[in-house]
């Protein structure tokens, strides 16, 4: 595990959208078996046919051209089934499902094809087949709906969201526990370079704090005591391809 | 039409008048005033004042002997669990009397519903329900300008809560707030006169070498109040008064103090009090000043009040809070005159302020310091009805501003360089408030800086990855974070 990086905890604390449902059946704690159910919901672009190439499907190569995943190559793709197989940046997935701990449904999208990120998560989390205002998401329902089965514990069973605002996932009838951490913690890299790469245009003051930025995330890191050393500051692929798109944009424009 | 005249009327306008002038727009209140921006900022200076502030607060006075009874109660109570201990009680009967004492830290593990905040004990009471009406009325004023005079003569005239943590609330809405647009003598003499300042800088200590308690105690002179009133508060630093001019004020005020808080029916009340005075007349600037008593120092300060060096001062601190930390000449100088001409009438400088073209130019110069810039999140985001006032202050005393407690009696800075290194600390602050609003930051957008916002900002926040990530940025923006 890379020292420098953020510890997986402490990343999905800062991102404000861990969020965990347990339930007790009796059945299962009978039988000594405690299980959880945990999403997570990754946020940006993840493309999918460089996730879990359709390897197998004799067209797969020349409709993707040369960043098309195959079994052979220097890195090969790591084997699912006969037809797809995952990026080898997945070996631990990779391990999951071949011990039959984990399942990819590929191709599964909303109805949603506008162009606003806000509404597109939350039709993600709201569960409703088109966009407009939800108080409450699936997820909430769902145990909202099991609960009324007696397969639930209604005392042991909550959702459970982290964060002072409880996600769209988890709000709804079922009662959610929510906590939030006392303290402040520090933004997430990638908003930094947003923010970073606004002012390098617009505000040429406010960019000469730059430094302060890693500072300061040095700092916080210490203060927060996760561990990590001095990160880096590497904003995600999501951002890296927008920042590279717009000063794309920009030189093409002839914009200083 | 002449492109001077655009500049003053329309959204753009209406954006800038009031960042500058007030802390930002509510939501839809741009196009509200748009058709006359300055109409509307003027329309401010003949609302009535302190309307936002009810009647639970405690004047300072008695905040001070409330505190004092606090202290002497917590004092009594440790003494009693002393007496119990060496009685040889038990550790049981030594648990019940303890109870009173203030628990540690909440447990973090703790879910929100149990970690009901313990009621704090009455001096950060106190602070904390001044606070909070301050922030609103900030937060819910029409255009916000009085409130921004306020703060800037509360900054001007600035005392430390770290040494009289009850009176700083109350001294504000007491000596500041109702003299904002009263004549600025006026202003002065309030100020120097109320107990929380002359117990701030000193002046309770300050006795004359020859007044009867003076000669009785063998003590002296404090000179702080003095020589702040004439460095920082009327003519400025080097504007050519002398070390015995600061000497000779300082034994004219003495005898000014308060009657201590322990007094229970008049403690923590402004007093004169002839025993501490200095006999005999004092040349102060020139002047030769005879001893009428309390009068003598109000002679004074009417006098500084109307200095020319006084009028300079004042009008370069006004420009440059509110316009530029490098202000123009000319506006410096057309508020200098009115202030001047008008011998001093604060309402009459605020006028000038608005109605000069430099007010209103299109460059956003200033950085918000980050009071202005919480507060402006707030009356943006509405979040302040979710995140207890506690938090909104130690976010403000991360960022380096903590309210009512400056470093130093020249108050905090309000000028970029002071305060651009914690820029990057306000993020993880925009980021932590981002958390408590669910409005649509689009739309946020357009309500606080949509005017003023460049394509670069527009597509940082279209294109975020959250909602939440969308609203830190747009709190972050150049067009947000500066006035």
């Amino acid at each position: 595990m890379n020292p420098h990086a953020p510890s997986r905890r402490e990343w999905l604390l800062a991102s404000g959208t861990l969020f965990a449902w347990t339930y007790l059946p009796k059945l299962a704690f009978a039988e000594g078996r405690d299980p959880r159910f945990l999403a997570i919901i990754l946020r940006g672009a993840l493309d999918g046919l460089a996730t879990a190439a359709p390897v197998g499907d004799p067209d797969w190569i020349a409709l993707r051209g040369e960043e098309a995943l195959t079994l052979a190559g220097k890195t090969p793709a790591l084997k699912l089934d006969d037809f797809f197989a995952l990026n080898p940046a997945m070996p631990n997935l990779h391990r999951m499902f071949h011990g039959g701990e984990a399942i990819i449904v590929h191709a599964c999208a909303t109805p949603y094809r506008e162009r606003s990120h806000f509404d597109g998560q939350d039709l993600l989390e709201s569960g409703l087949p088109k966009v407009g205002p939800s108080d409450s998401g699936w997820l909430n329902r769902a145990l909202a709906g099991l609960e009324s089965g007696g397969r639930i514990n209604p005392k042991g069973s909550r959702v459970f969201a982290v964060g002072p605002v409880t996600p769209l996932i988890a709000r709804g009838p079922a009662p959610v526990l929510s906590w939030s951490p006392q303290r402040i913690m520090p933004a997430s890299e990638d908003t930094v370079a947003r923010l970073l790469e606004l002012y390098r245009y617009s505000d040429t003051k406010l960019a000469s704090v730059r430094r302060q930025f890693q500072d300061d995330h040095d700092r916080a890191g210490r203060r927060y005591g996760n561990g990590a050393k001095a990160r880096p500051s590497r904003p995600s692929p999501g951002a890296r391809l927008f920042l590279r798109r717009r000063r794309q944009r920009r030189e093409i424009s002839g914009a200083a | 039409m002449a492109p001077s005249d655009q500049a003053f009327v329309g959204p753009k306008a209406a954006a800038l008048g009031l960042h500058r002038s007030g802390f930002g727009p509510a939501a839809g209140q741009i196009n509200a005033i748009a058709a006359d921006p300055r109409g509307a900022v003027l329309a401010d200076l003949d609302r009535p004042l302190a309307g936002a502030f009810n009647g639970d607060l405690l004047s300072s006075a008695q905040a001070a002997r409330a505190v004092f009874d606090f202290r002497a109660e917590q004092r009594a109570q440790k003494k009693l669990a002393l007496r119990v201990q060496k009685a040889g009680a038990t550790s049981g009967e030594m648990q019940a009397i303890s109870n009173q004492a203030v628990s540690g830290p909440p447990d973090l593990a703790k879910p929100n519903n149990e970690l009901e905040p313990k009621q704090p004990p009455l001096p950060q009471q106190l602070l904390l329900n001044e606070a909070k009406a301050r922030l609103d009325a900030a937060t819910h004023a029409e255009i916000g300008f009085i409130e921004r005079l306020v703060w800037f003569w509360s900054n001007h005239f600035c005392i430390s809560a770290d040494k009289i943590p009850a009176m700083a609330g109350p001294y504000e809405r007491e000596a500041i707030r109702p003299h904002v647009l009263d004549r600025f003598g006026d202003l002065l003499q309030s100020v120097e006169s109320h107990p929380a300042m002359l117990f701030y800088l000193d002046n309770v200590e300050s006795m004359g070498t020859n007044s009867i308690a003076g000669i009785n105690r063998d003590r002296g002179l404090n000179e702080n109040l003095a020589r702040e009133t004439l460095e920082l508060h009327t003519l400025g630093v080097r504007s050519g008064y002398t070390q015995t001019d600061v000497k000779n004020f300082a034994k004219v005020l003495t005898g000014w103090t308060w009657i201590p808080p322990s007094e229970p029916e008049h403690g923590g009340e402004f007093i004169f009090n002839k025993r501490l005075h200095e006999p005999g007349p004092q040349k102060v600037l020139g002047k030769s000043y005879p001893d009428t008593g309390v009068d003598q120092g109000r002679a004074v300060l009417a006098d500084l009040a109307r200095h020319p060096a006084t009028a300079q001062h004042i009008a370069w601190q006004f420009a440059s809070h509110f316009v530029s930390d490098t202000p123009p000449p000319t506006l410096v100088d057309k508020l200098r005159r009115s202030f001047k001409d008008t011998g001093g009438d604060l309402k009459e400088i605020a006028l000038t302020l608005i109605n000069a073209d430099e007010s209103w130019t299109p460059q956003q110069q200033k950085l918000k310091t980050p009071a202005v810039w919480v507060a402006s999140v707030m009356r943006l985001t509405g979040a302040q009805a979710t995140i207890p006032i506690g938090l909104l202050m130690n976010a403000q005393a991360a960022l380096g501003e903590p309210l009512w407690r400056p470093p130093a009696p020249n108050g905090f800075s309000d000028s970029e360089a002071a305060w651009i290194d914690g820029v990057p600390r306000r993020l993880d602050i925009a980021n932590a408030f981002a958390g408590h609003v669910t409005a649509d930051p689009l739309s946020l957008l357009e309500s606080s800086v949509g005017p003023l916002a460049s394509s670069q900002t527009r597509e940082t926040v279209a294109r975020a990855e959250t909602r939440r990530q969308a609203l830190a940025l747009l709190l972050m923006t150049p067009e947000f974070l500066r006035s």
